[in-house]
């Protein structure tokens, strides 16, 4: 059974007063993951590729169209089911790491365990485990402000897979990296996906890092291609 | 993690000068409802002062506007510890060596009462006046211009064979002064004898309603007022002064809500990518909301606590206070002043509740707007 499946989506964006539907930016995009896969959706910027992957994440809604978790159709889930899916089945990490500002590299890493149900010792232990994976230790009880673009973005790979989620979404996660980095966060991401048999959904316009991933996709003209 | 948590993380974060918000809108609060406390205390001290010294010149609980009912009878009625005969008319005195009036109220009283030990208890008589004397303050004294040896009369008006009233004249002894603690006492009352035309029944009771209840059971037509009824107009305007100055320190918390309100929108407006951040790593809607809701009551509730204890502080050495700034500013003459202060718990636990709803529903408002939070859109906007 697919982990993820998309059917025929279709999103539009509401502008102006009169709530008119502008062209869509997807149209009919189907898309089918399997369990331990990693995808690769690239494209222009501008072409969809976030929102495509927004809604496949459950963050965003389709105008039309099917989202479908195992085998369930999610249109019916509430919200809270919704941030319960997020929270265990799921794992994000964006272009721009978005870290907690308030909360130590440790706090931020462990928070999506503890939203979970987990103790903070317990979280905590978990959270530290991982951040020791990706040779961060000695950066525990930093602030974010305190450490650099490479190091808060392998927090944020840390905090997607804080909960083991069956799939995780990665959007540009090294669009705003500079080369020895990026290729750092790539190859991390990479490992720690496989080593915890998680499926990867990335949206990225590098090539060669799409060219990593099991298969490719391209958005061109509101549609998703395999490449 | 639990929103108590975050919400204590924003509260006193030093990110964008978050910390300092949070400490002036406690301070705010602390100081505005410590005055309000201080303030409030004061005014009940001098409130109770002034009725105290009322009570003390009208002695009676309850006040019966007629002497027929026989004292025997009213002296039986339970919880009555004691009643006595007074008189009390309007009339105007008269010098009649300087030719000076004056208008004043003239009581009379029962020789019984005069010397029992219910007497004015912040008043000093002159001994019982016999039916043509009369006694009164040296402030009423001046205003006729009386030295003692001159001649006066009193004017009353009396019931006429055909008109209502006639005034009458009749010449009166001085018999000496008296002084009380109430200057409006001194300058309107001239004690004299019982005046049989115009009797009274004073009643001492603690419990003005109960045996209010039983004289009017058998007399339903009797006019009779409590010491309260019979001062409502001090007692409105002691309850309008309350009134006005909860209203106008009302104003201060209305500044400190809206800026409580607009401090907890910037608040949400600033920390909208990691809401939608926290949204995606599974946190519900309620959680984003409570954790602004309980940063706002976090403000508000460390307020009121501190403001409360201060201003019970401040209330309960408020005369220190007012001294030591008389030393520091060269101000004698505040050392001289004595504030009587009543600090009462029932209110201030009343004042603090109140103030805690109003800044509640208005930081719920602005919390509520995290709920229309687009988590793409802010995202996006965040990597902007």
């Amino acid at each position: 059974m697919p982990v993820i499946e998309l059917c025929n989506i279709v999103k539009s964006f509401q502008s102006g007063d009169n709530k008119r539907n502008d062209p869509a930016i997807l149209d009919s995009v189907s898309l089918t993951v399997e369990k331990g896969e990693s995808v690769a959706i690239t494209g222009k910027s501008g072409t969809g590729k976030s929102t495509l992957l927004s809604i496949a994440g459950l963050l965003d809604r389709p105008t039309s169209g099917k989202v479908t978790y195992f085998g369930e159709d999610t249109s019916s889930f509430s919200e809270k089911k919704l941030a319960s899916i997020r929270n265990i089945k799921t794992g994000f990490i964006f272009q721009a790491n978005l870290l907690l500002e308030d909360f130590t590299a440790l706090e931020n890493v462990a928070f999506p365990a503890m939203i979970s149900g987990l103790t903070a010792n317990e979280a905590m232990k978990k959270a530290s485990e991982l951040i020791n994976e990706t040779g961060l230790s000695d950066r525990l009880r930093y602030y974010p402000s305190k450490l650099s673009g490479g190091e808060k973005q392998r927090l944020a790979v840390c905090r997607a897979l804080i909960n083991k989620p069956e799939i995780v979404f990665a959007d540009e996660p090294t669009g705003s990296l500079d080369e020895e980095n990026a290729i750092r966060v790539e190859e991390m991401l990479f490992d720690m996906v496989k080593r915890r048999d998680s499926t990867l959904i990335l949206v990225t316009h590098n090539v060669e890092f799409a060219s990593h991933c099991d298969k490719v996709y391209e958005i061109k003209n509101h549609r998703l291609n395999a490449v | 993690m639990t929103p108590f948590k975050t919400a204590f993380r924003y509260s006193f974060s030093k990110a964008r000068g978050q910390r300092l918000s949070t400490m002036i809108n406690i301070s705010g609060l602390m100081l505005g409802l410590s005055a309000l406390i201080t303030i409030i205390s004061v005014m009940n001290g001098l409130g109770n002062m002034q009725l105290q010294t009322i009570r003390d010149l009208m002695t009676f609980d309850i006040v019966i506007k007629s002497g027929d009912i026989p004292l025997d009878e009213i002296r039986k009625i339970e919880k009555v510890e004691d009643a006595f005969l007074f008189s009390e008319a309007p009339a105007v005195i008269v010098d009649k060596t300087t030719g000076k009036s004056t208008a004043v109220i003239l009581r009379g009283y029962d020789e019984n009462y005069m010397k029992s030990k219910r007497v004015y208890s912040s008043a000093k008589f002159a001994d019982i006046c016999s039916d043509d004397e009369v006694q009164f303050s040296r402030i009423l004294a001046n205003a006729i211009v009386f030295i003692q040896g001159d001649s006066l009369e009193l004017i009353q008006l009396v019931k006429g064979k055909t008109a209502t009233a006639v005034p009458a004249r009749r010449s009166v002894n001085f018999k000496g002064f008296f002084n009380s603690s109430l200057t409006e006492f001194n300058s309107n009352v001239v004690v004299g004898a019982l005046d049989k035309e115009n009797v009274c029944v004073g009643i001492f009771t603690d419990d003005t309603v109960y045996v209010k209840e039983c004289i009017r059971k058998n007399n339903s037509d009797i006019e009779i007022v409590d010491w309260k009824q019979a001062n409502m107009s001090l007692y409105s305007a002691l309850l309008l002064e309350k009134v006005l100055v909860y209203i106008f320190l009302g104003f201060i918390f209305l500044v400190i809500c809206i800026n409580l309100k607009n401090s907890t929108g910037r608040l949400v407006l600033k920390k909208q990518a990691e809401c939608a951040v926290m949204r995606a790593m599974g946190c519900s809607k309620q959680f984003i909301f409570m954790q602004f809701f309980i940063q706002g009551l976090l403000i508000c509730g460390t307020g009121i606590v501190t403001g409360t204890l201060l201003g019970i502080t401040l209330s309960e050495n408020v005369n220190f206070v007012l001294h030591f700034a008389g030393n520091v500013f060269n101000k004698p003459e505040l050392n001289f002043i004595i504030l009587p202060v009543i600090v009462s718990v029932k209110e201030i636990v009343i004042t603090d509740i109140v103030i805690a709803l109003i800044t509640a529903v208005f930081i719920f408002t602005a919390s509520k707007k995290i709920n229309g939070l687009q988590i793409t859109e802010a995202i996006k906007n965040a990597g902007h």
